[in-house]
C-alpha cells in the first residue's frame, strides 16, 4: 500500500482537484495507494506520523519541510498544463 | 421568472443539505453529464455540506459564547465571531439563486470570450461562489432577483478584465504560465496592490528595505499551524473570559476540533463537486484552448509562495492586534487568521517583487479595509448563514467572516445597488 500526501494551502480546494486526478490515475495504473490531505504547514508534522511515499502540493514546497520525503510539485493538475510529465513522476516514485 | 423563483425558494427551505444536491443533478442533467457519477456528485455535495453546517455549528456553540464572555468582561468591541471561510462558502452556496447565477456568469463567461472581450477561460467552478456572494448580498438588500443578477455578472467581468490584467504578472511572479486568476476576492485587491508598490517607489529610504522571508518562515512558521493556534487561541479566550480551568481546556480543545474537522468536511464537499466542476471545465476546454486563452484557475495557487507564506506569518499578531485597534471594527478574526493572511498577502509581494516589508505593509492597509467590510457585512451574513442552516446561539447576535471582508468588489457593487 503506498502513501501520497497531497497539500495546499488550506488542504480543502486544491488539494482536493490534485486528489481527484491521482485517484483515477492510480486506478487505471491498478496501485493501491491511501491519501494524506493537508495544508503546507501541516507537512512536516504529517510527514512524520502518515510517513508517505511522495508528497505532492499543488504550490512550492520547502524541502526541509518533506524532512526527506520526494516532492512533485502538483501545480499541474490546477492549470491544466505539464499533467502527464507530473503522472511519470509520481508513477516512477511509486514504482520504485 | 417568478415560477422559477418559487421552485427554487421551496427548494432552498429543504436545507443546503438536500438542495445542493438537487441543484448539481439538474445542472449536471441539463450539460449532459453521465448520470451515474453525477448522483455520487451530488450526494457526497450534500454530506459535505451537512459536514460542514454540523462541525461549523459545533464551533460557533463551543466557543461563541465563550467569545462574549470575554468581550463582554474586558469590554471589547470585536463581538462578531468568525465562523470561517468554508461557513462562508458553504452558505453562499446555499442561496436560492446561486444556480441561476452560475448558468448565467458561465454564459457570459462563455460571450466575452467569443466576443474576445477577455482572455480568460474560467473552469474554477468553486470560485463562482464570490460572484453569487455578490447576489446574495445585493438580494438581502434590494429583494431583487434581477438586481441580484446583474451585480453576480458585473462582479464576474471585473474579475475577468483583472485576471487579464495580471496575467503577465502570474506568468512572472507565480511562475504560471498560460493561467489567469478570477477569483474575485483575491485579485480584487491587485490594483490597491499595484498602487500602493508605485508608492513605495517615491519613499526615499523605505523602498530600499528587504526583509528575507525563509528566516520568518523558520522562526515563526508554527504561527501557521491550525491546530496548534486553535488550541492556543482557545485557551486564551477562555482564560480572558475569566472561565474555569476545565472550561479553558474544553474550549482550547473545541477550537483545535474545529481546525481540523471543518476542512475534512470540506474535503468531503470537494470530493463530490470535482468530478461536476470538471464536467463544465472539459466543456469549456473543448471551445477555449490554445495561446489566445488563459486558463482561469483559483487564486489559492498565488498563496503557495515563500513571500506570501511569509508575511502571511507575519501578519497573524499584526491582524489580532488591527482588529482590537481598529476604530470600526468589530470582527474577531480567529480561524482563517494565518490563511486569508497569505491568501491578501498574494498580489502584494507579487507587485513589489517579493517584498516582504512593502508586501506587509499593503497588507496591512488591506486588511483594515477587510475587516471594516466584515463589519459591514454582518447583518446579511448572519441572515445569510442562518438560512444555509448555521445556527446562531442565544447571546450572540452577528457572525461574519474575514473571508466575507475580502470581497471588496461585492462591497462596492453591493453599496451602489442600495441605492437603487
Amino acid at each position: 500500500m503506498k502513501k501520497v500526501l497531497v497539500c495546499c494551502g488550506s488542504s480543502m480546494i486544491t488539494s482536493s482537484v490534485a486528489i481527484n486526478k491521482l485517484k483515477e490515475v492510480f486506478k487505471k495504473e491498478n496501485i493501491d495507494v491511501t491519501f494524506g490531505q493537508c495544508k503546507f504547514s501541516e507537512v512536516p508534522s504529517m510527514a512524520k506520523t502518515f510517513k508517505p511515499d511522495v508528497i505532492v502540493p499543488t504550490g512550492p514546497l520547502d524541502e526541509k519541510a518533506a524532512g526527506g520525503v520526494p516532492i512533485v510539485r502538483g501545480t499541474s493538475f490546477i492549470t491544466g498544463v505539464g499533467e502527464k510529465e507530473t503522472v511519470e513522476q509520481i508513477l516512477n516514485i511509486l514504482k520504485k | 421568472m417568478k415560477i422559477v423563483i418559487d421552485a427554487l425558494n421551496y427548494i432552498a427551505s429543504l436545507g443546503p443539505m438536500v438542495m445542493m444536491p438537487i441543484i448539481i443533478l439538474v445542472i449536471g442533467l441539463i450539460l449532459r453529464q453521465k448520470l451515474s457519477g453525477l448522483i455520487r456528485s451530488a450526494l457526497l455535495v450534500g454530506i459535505g455540506f451537512a459536514g460542514v453546517n454540523t462541525t461549523v455549528n459545533f464551533f460557533i456553540s463551543s466557543v461563541g459564547p465563550a467569545i462574549q464572555k470575554m468581550v463582554s468582561i474586558w469590554g471589547l468591541r470585536t463581538d462578531i465571531m468568525d465562523v470561517g471561510w468554508p461557513a462562508r462558502a458553504a452558505a453562499t452556496w446555499s442561496f436560492p439563486m446561486a444556480a441561476i447565477v452560475v448558468i448565467v456568469v458561465l454564459g457570459v463567461n462563455i460571450l466575452m470570450l467569443t466576443l474576445k472581450w477577455t482572455r480568460c477561460v474560467m473552469v474554477d467552478f468553486w470560485s463562482y461562489n464570490h460572484f453569487i456572494f455578490t447576489a446574495a448580498l445585493v438580494w438581502y438588500t434590494t429583494k431583487s432577483p434581477t438586481l441580484a443578477v446583474i451585480s453576480a455578472i458585473i462582479t464576474a467581468v471585473v474579475s475577468f478584465l483583472l485576471a487579464d490584467w495580471t496575467a503577465p504578472l502570474a506568468e512572472n511572479y507565480f511562475g504560471l504560465p498560460g493561467v489567469s486568476f478570477p477569483t474575485s476576492n483575491s485579485v480584487n485587491w491587485a490594483p490597491i496592490a499595484w498602487f500602493m508598490d508605485k508608492v513605495y517607489d517615491r519613499i526615499p529610504g523605505f523602498r530600499n528595505l528587504k526583509a528575507d522571508p525563509e528566516f520568518i518562515q523558520k522562526r515563526f512558521g508554527i504561527l501557521g499551524e491550525p491546530m496548534l493556534m486553535g488550541l492556543i487561541f482557545g485557551i486564551i479566550i477562555g482564560l480572558l473570559g475569566h472561565q474555569p480551568t476545565n472550561q479553558v481546556l474544553t474550549i482550547g480543545m473545541s477550537t483545535a476540533a474545529a481546525m481540523v474537522l471543518i476542512p475534512k468536511m470540506m474535503q468531503i464537499l470537494m470530493e463530490g463537486l470535482i468530478p461536476f466542476a470538471d464536467g463544465i471545465k472539459d466543456m469549456l476546454n473543448r471551445r477555449f484552448s490554445g495561446s489566445n486563452f488563459t486558463i482561469g484557475i483559483d487564486a489559492a495557487l498565488t498563496v503557495a509562495n515563500p513571500s506570501a507564506i511569509a508575511v502571511g506569518i507575519l501578519m497573524v499578531p499584526t491582524t489580532l492586534i488591527l482588529a482590537m485597534i481598529l476604530p470600526g471594527n468589530r470582527l474577531l478574526p480567529l480561524p482563517d487568521i494565518a490563511y486569508q493572511a497569505m491568501w491578501l498577502a498574494a498580489w502584494p509581494v507579487a507587485f513589489s517583487k517579493g517584498n516582504i516589508i512593502r508586501g506587509w505593509v499593503t497588507t496591512v492597509i488591506i486588511t483594515c479595509l477587510v475587516l471594516l467590510g466584515a463589519t459591514d457585512m454582518a447583518q446579511i451574513h448572519t441572515q445569510l448563514a442562518i438560512a444555509g442552516g448555521f445556527k446562531i446561539p442565544h447571546g450572540l447576535s452577528l457572525i461574519s467572516t474575514e473571508d466575507a471582508g475580502t470581497h471588496l468588489i461585492s462591497w462596492i457593487i453591493w453599496k451602489i445597488m442600495s441605492i437603487f
